[in-house]
């Protein structure tokens, strides 16, 4: 009987096997992730300047077309910095102990932890005449006694030029006087703090480009590309800890079960669906090995993707059409994320994001069995 | 429990645990793989998992959690002369209900996974002003439960309305609390009644060992081991203590030894790990060592005892690494990703 069962499954097995095509060497695979890593950092420290000088253009002369244009500027920058967070959970320089992260995308934030609210006009590192900002203080003051006390990156500059969200139906509306001497108190507190906290910001970006830069022989990048199977590890983990855990469960599911603005990513622009999808990019870029660069150009070459196909075409199409799909479910949430949560279970919005949810949840499994068909079967984050 | 074909091995399992690599795919290679495939699937140890671990677990907590709408109801109804035991009658339900749920959620398999019905039972940490905000809204149906979010609904948040700030009768607080008890129990009955979910033998293996781990993980690093050691940086800055899960009901640890005591039973039990490892010949020596030493760190482990307990999580940390590495090779079990992977 079991010889049976043996012949009848070789047959299965055999008669399965769908045509393959030739398995590109893993290293390639490697050396072009490291160049669309680089490419994708290189694109957001761009935008991100272009973001600063959008900034300084409105501290300079404070006005509400000046303050859109600045936030316009985010947003932007926001589009690439989000695809990049493919990039993140095995301890790469992104993330590993000495990684900004935490100064860069930290959230949710209390606000009041930075400046003034509603209810409490006085509050925050703004307000308090005695704390002197600079770089050094306000990342020495990130997440101090208490993970919500988010004093820098995204969402700190997303504060200042937003405002806390208030209303059910925008953003936040900070007024453009609030960085007008003697239209709002410490309005030049204020400008410095939003000044200096994008300083931070490009600082930290550019170490990440340096890291992954490729005319370094002693950066990560370097010891990267010749990592071999662990590498690749690494490359999985991200994709699958970043569709699962992060973004179909802190990012959505969570926020879905708690109908709470607090568990919004980018409450006071109300861009979290732009997250979302720039989020599921990011992890089909890596699939793919190919990246829109912010130029228009296009970043190809070997990838996981073909790595898998190499030896199970069926299961490379099968994920790379659940990634896919993925994308095109998280580019249904429509804005703003924070009515989106709201109502019952047949809430035409939360039904937007469950089905996201679901197909994030479905493509991390997949990754899993794509990673199993190269000899990948530790996907956790410590070292196997 | 049949015998397994393929050849006898301690952990690590020889061949069988041996990765592919991206090279080398031939017969030649697969033939060992195959082999250990099919004496897997041959194995019987999950036949009966739903039946035989899932549902009178499921029955259990459905049971415990009937009985919560009407001891709380009984709180709302009570005069000022009968409140006190009404209270006390109402929260030794709950920390019934509560046993029960963290014996049947400490694994989530099947409809549990299913339904992601630890979210909607038991959201930690839950949050006061939201349900401040849920009692202002009244709800009175179903329906209107579902437009409440989770941190102001389930185990935790009944556990704050009756010990953190405890529901007085004829209350809003206690006519919300009658509502959070009523969705608790209507959710445990769906759990109860929920068939079994159509999987492969490998799929379910794989579900089976990934939530362990999962389970285990969140007992160690969730439940015992984070909210230490932010209590300690909270000590050294002067500042208010950050609790334990089910501290303000003082089950903080009973809920670990319902935890490790439904763990312990999936790992050595009729349907488990070592089930699984012996049914393929694989000497199962280590993992009840690991388990055993891991049993002796959790016997009568408290709250108060913050250096047992980080010894205790050590000593589970071990037992983890053994079953992510060694058991799960052994098994030809990949490791997938879980809610624990974000940050």
């Amino acid at each position: 009987m079991k010889k049976l069962l043996l012949a009848l499954a070789l047959s299965a097995a055999l008669a399965t096997q769908p045509t393959l095509s030739a398995a590109p060497d893993v290293n390639a695979v490697l050396t072009h992730h490291a160049e669309l890593v680089h490419a994708n950092y290189t694109d957001t420290l761009n935008e991100a300047r272009a973001m600063q000088r959008a900034i300084d253009t409105f501290l300079a002369s404070p006005s509400a077309q000046s303050q859109q244009a600045a936030q316009q500027a985010w947003r932007a920058a926001r589009e690439f910095y989000g695809q990049t967070e493919a990039f993140r959970f095995y301890g790469g320089p992104i993330d590993d102990d000495n990684g900004p992260e935490g100064r860069l995308n930290a959230w949710p934030m209390d606000e009041s932890f930075v400046d003034k609210v509603e209810g409490g006009p006085e509050s925050g590192l703004i307000n308090d005449r005695a704390f002197a900002i600079s770089k050094e203080s306000i990342a020495a003051q990130n997440e101090r006694d208490g993970e919500e006390n988010i004093a820098t990156g995204w969402h700190a500059i997303e504060f200042l030029l937003w405002g806390q969200d208030l209303s059910e139906t925008g953003p936040g509306n900070r007024a453009f006087t609030d960085f007008v001497d003697a239209q709002a108190p410490n309005a030049d507190r204020r400008r410095q703090y939003l000044r200096v906290v994008t300083e931070l910001l490009l600082d930290d970006l550019d170490y990440l480009v340096k890291a992954w830069r490729p005319d370094s022989r002693l950066n990560y990048r370097a010891k990267f590309v010749e990592g071999g199977q662990e590498s690749l590890r690494k490359i999985f983990v991200a994709m699958g800890s970043l569709s699962r855990g992060e973004l179909a469960g802190e990012r959505l599911e969570v926020a879905l079960n708690s109908q709470d603005q607090e568990d919004e990513h980018s409450c006071f622009s109300d861009n979290t669906h732009r997250d979302a999808v720039t989020n599921a990019m990011g992890i089909e870029n890596v699939w793919l090995g190919r990246y829109k660069r912010a130029d228009g150009s296009v970043l190809q070459g070997p990838s996981p993707r073909d790595l898998v196909a190499a030896v199970n075409a069926t299961l490379a199409d099968k994920t790379s059409k659940q990634l896919a799909g993925s994308v095109a479910r998280a580019s249904a949430i429509q804005a703003p994320f924070d009515r989106e949560i709201i109502g019952g279970k047949d809430a035409p919005g939360r039904q937007r994001i469950q089905a996201t949810v679901n197909s994030l949840v479905q493509q991390s499994k997949d990754l899993v069995a794509a990673a199993h068909a190269v000899g990948i079967s530790k996907l956790t984050l410590v070292q196997p | 429990m049949t015998a397994a074909c393929g050849p006898a091995h301690t952990l690590p399992g020889g061949p069988l645990s041996g990765s592919k690599g991206v090279e080398g795919w031939g017969i030649r290679r697969r033939l060992p793989r195959l082999l250990a495939f099919l004496a897997f699937v041959s194995t019987p140890v999950l036949a009966d998992l739903h039946q035989g671990w899932y549902a009178p677990r499921a029955a259990e907590f459905a049971q415990a959690s009937a009985s919560l709408p009407t001891a709380i109801g009984s709180l709302c109804a009570a005069t000022p002369v009968t409140a006190p035991a009404a209270l006390e009658k109402a929260r030794a339900r709950w920390l019934e209900s509560l046993a029960a749920w963290e014996r049947f959620s400490a694994v989530a398999i099947g409809p549990l996974l299913e339904r992601r019905a630890q979210r909607q039972i038991d959201f930690n940490p839950t949050r006061p002003h939201l349900i401040e905000k849920a009692v202002h809204s009244a709800p009175n149906t179903p329906a209107d439960m579902e437009r409440i979010g989770t941190p102001a609904k389930g185990l935790p948040a009944l556990e704050w309305l009756l010990w953190v700030k405890p529901a007085r009768p004829a209350s809003p607080e206690c006519r919300y609390a009658v509502q959070v008890a009523a969705e608790i129990a209507r959710e445990a009955d769906a759990l109860a009644g929920a068939p079994p979910i159509s999987r492969d033998e490998s799929e379910s293996w794989s579900e089976l060992l990934n939530q362990w781990l999962f389970g285990l993980e969140k007992l160690r690093w969730a439940g015992m081991e984070m909210p230490l050691r932010r209590t300690m940086t909270a000590e050294q800055a002067g500042r208010a203590l950050p609790v334990f899960p089910r501290q303000a009901s003082a089950a903080t640890a009973t809920a670990w030894r319902e935890q490790w005591r439904a763990l312990r039973e999936l790992a050595l039990g009729p349907f488990s790990l070592r089930a699984a490892l012996a049914a393929r010949g694989v000497a199962t020596k280590d993992l009840e060592q690991a388990l055993e030493r891991a049993d002796q760190a959790m016997d009568g482990l408290n709250s108060e005892d913050g250096g047992r307990i980080l010894a205790a999580a050590e000593t589970l940390g071990e037992l983890q690494k053994l079953v992510e590495t060694r058991v799960a090779s052994a098994l030809g079990v990949s490791l997938g990703f879980s809610d624990a992977d974000g940050d």
